[in-house]
């Protein structure tokens, strides 16, 4: 006498770093002492999960029959951690009790399953759904079911079934074959709100020609660039201003920066790709881990959330030490490894660095309208903090003065973001012409060798540059990065030669360099 | 005046009579005893194998005998239930643990009251 024991096998997804990988969650119910057990490196929250889904289970109106159940996430080698495989466990002890019979043929090994139960039963969004979606897709699956508030976020994954589901008895009646949910309309990137939201418009901002044209070219050539400048000069605003003049993501860059944010939990629920490039401003007390990435699971950091947007630190040298050398690599390379006891991972952070800091302690070394009091040897310190390497990689270094009072008062209302952005938009496809068989696609991004081959110099600005070289000093690294923003400022002027104004522009970029790093 | 001892007897026996009575049960075992743990009441519910705790409660309010089935009894009714299974060489059947309190009159049934299977149990 006995019962036979019931096997079921649901497919679900977990993620590692930003990759997802097919988990099955096997369920066996047997009888013998009841209850219930995980296994397969359960972290603590998914061993909460058995409680949410008896209680779910119940709650939609299921005898939940004492049984030994035995839950296995295989593989059984990786860790797995988040409350998504509670609805995956929760059909698998369902059909392995039989308090569910599917329907005749449904395909569990075509179909996956991912979502946070509530103890009522209802269905809760997850962190992570865009890559998992895309994971599934690769791996040849055919449905999805995932989270309502999941769906809009997986919408413009094409050649999958997305189920939306908002409760565990809509799965009942998907899979015994009563009801069918509506599937999620695919929809194109295009169709998505394309509206850049503007935080902070151009227009906003009075006085400050000359940041201004600095913040153009910076987005137009997506240079990294550093703000001098007294407090109030500005210098915050000015950065904010900056999402709203690049031109908005590609679908390819929007799926890569929402794939991040999704697994960090940072896309708001309901939301879609992310259309507006992202703007990360960490404080300036921000540790090398929380701009980097670390934790015990490796999770992404600012850099990372920056990627494909704008990561603005303001006050600079006020960053610790090791967090801006910490920099380096994903400003030169456009990808971090972050490696933990439990986990490794790569992510992208391909991103533009502005910086804004004072020129010294007291603020004020430099101002036309006030004193400085520091001394010599205090402004020396202050501005070592921020290493000669890390300014290496800063293309653009301008200085930014207080706006006199009758300049407030008396200007003419400044371009908006609008125009700004149309102007940027231009050079970004001049750039994206050019660089069509390269690897790279702007400017800030030319190797020594693409410099040579694609920043030429009309006869006048060569002997103009030569001269600059001379007078101040500039080494070779220096003068590259003279030719890269000369190459912008032409192609915001949409030409093909660089000529002498663009170049004696672009020297002054460099100036500040002589005037505090002598 | 009924001793503690007599008490206990008195409901185990109307648990009993309920169970059987009222829900069909068929009873297997009294006072199951072993070294490490003890169950009141052995009985068959169809094909299931159901382990019964009776408390028996004369003075404190309704409930109190359920809170008293803590982690600690509830082991060993686990440990009971396992030794009686393997003596029986039932390893297979479905099972289940309930409990049963009884208060004056009135009698208090909780089938299916916890499920011992997994980590907290360990």
């Amino acid at each position: 006498m006995g019962t036979e024991g019931m096997m079921a096998r649901i497919y679900s997804m977990g993620v590692n770093g930003t990759e997802g990988y097919p988990v099955q969650v096997e369920v066996f119910a047997v009888g013998g002492i009841p209850g219930t057990e995980i296994i397969g490196l359960p972290d603590t929250s998914v061993r909460e999960s058995r409680d949410r889904v008896n209680a779910a289970i119940i709650n939609s109106g299921i005898e939940l029959l004492p049984r030994r159940i035995t839950i296995n996430l295989a593989p059984a080698d990786l860790k797995k951690e988040g409350p998504s495989f509670d609805l995956p466990i929760a059909v698998g002890v369902l059909i392995a009790t039989r308090g569910l019979i599917p329907a005749e043929g449904f395909e569990f090994g075509k179909t996956v399953f991912f979502g946070e139960l509530s103890l009522d039963g209802k269905i809760r969004a997850v962190n992570g759904a865009l890559p998992m979606v895309i994971s599934a897709k690769e791996r040849g699956f055919q449905t999805v079911v995932l989270p309502e508030e999941n769906a809009k976020e997986a919408s413009c994954i094409e050649g999958l079934r997305i189920l939306p589901v908002s409760t565990l008895k809509e799965v009942i009646h998907y899979i015994d074959g009563s009801e069918i949910p509506v599937p999620q309309r695919q929809m194109t990137y295009e169709e998505l709100n394309r509206e850049n939201i503007i935080t902070v418009d151009m227009c906003q901002i009075r006085g400050q020609k000359a940041a201004r044209r600095a913040m153009e070219v910076a987005a137009a050539g997506g240079h990294n660039m550093l703000m001098i400048g007294v407090p109030g000069s500005g210098k915050t605003m000015l950065a904010r201003c900056l999402p709203g003049i690049l031109p908005p993501l590609t679908f390819e860059e929007s799926l890569e920066t929402t794939r991040i944010h999704s697994i960090c939990g940072r896309l708001s629920p309901g939301s879609g790709l992310m259309i507006t490039r992202p703007f990360s401003a960490p404080h300036h007390s921000a540790s090398v881990a929380s701009l980097i990435g670390g934790g015990q699971n490796a999770k992404p950091g600012e850099v990372s959330l920056a990627h494909n947007g704008v990561l603005f630190l303001d006050e600079l040298p006020e960053f610790s030490r090791a967090a801006l050398e910490a920099l380096r690599q994903p400003l030169e390379d456009g990808i971090v490894s972050v490696s933990r006891i439990r986990h490794q991972a790569q992510y992208q952070s391909s991103f533009m660095l502005i910086a804004a800091m004072n020129p010294c302690p007291c603020g004020y070394y430099g101002s036309t309208s006030r004193a400085c009091r520091c001394t010599k040897n205090e402004i020396r310190k202050y501005l070592d903090r921020v290493s000669g390497p890390l300014l290496d990689r800063i293309d653009l270094q301008i200085e930014v003065d207080a706006v006199p009072v009758q300049e407030i008062n008396d200007s003419l209302p400044a371009e908006s973001s609008a125009t700004v952005a149309a102007r940027v938009a231009a050079a970004r496809r001049v750039q994206q012409e050019r660089y069509r068989n390269e690897e790279f696609y702007t400017n800030a991004q030319l190797n020594n060798a693409a410099i040579r081959k694609y920043c030429r110099l009309s006869a006048d600005a060569e002997t103009l540059l030569n001269a600059a070289v001379e007078a101040m000093h500039m080494s070779m690294r220096g003068y590259n990065r003279v030719l890269k923003v000369a190459r912008t400022i032409a192609d915001l002027d949409g030409e093909d030669i660089i000529s002498s104004s663009h170049a004696a522009e672009a020297v002054q970029y460099r100036e500040l360099d002589q005037k505090y790093w002598r | 005046m009924k001793t503690t001892y007599q008490t206990g007897i008195w409901g185990e026996n109307t648990a009993e009579q309920y169970l059987v009575q009222n829900k069909g049960m068929v009873c297997l075992e009294r006072r199951y005893r072993t070294k490490c743990g003890e169950i009141d009441l052995i009985l068959t519910d169809g094909d299931t194998v159901v382990f019964t705790e009776v408390k028996t409660r004369k003075t404190a309010g309704p409930g109190n005998g359920l809170a008293a089935v803590n982690i600690r009894k509830q082991k060993r009714i686990l440990n009971a239930a396992l030794i009686y299974l393997m003596h029986r060489k039932w390893t297979s059947r479905p099972v289940r643990f309930d409990i049963v309190e009884i208060h004056g009159e009135e009698i208090i049934y909780i089938p299916d009251a916890f499920r011992p299977y997994g980590k907290y149990y360990h």
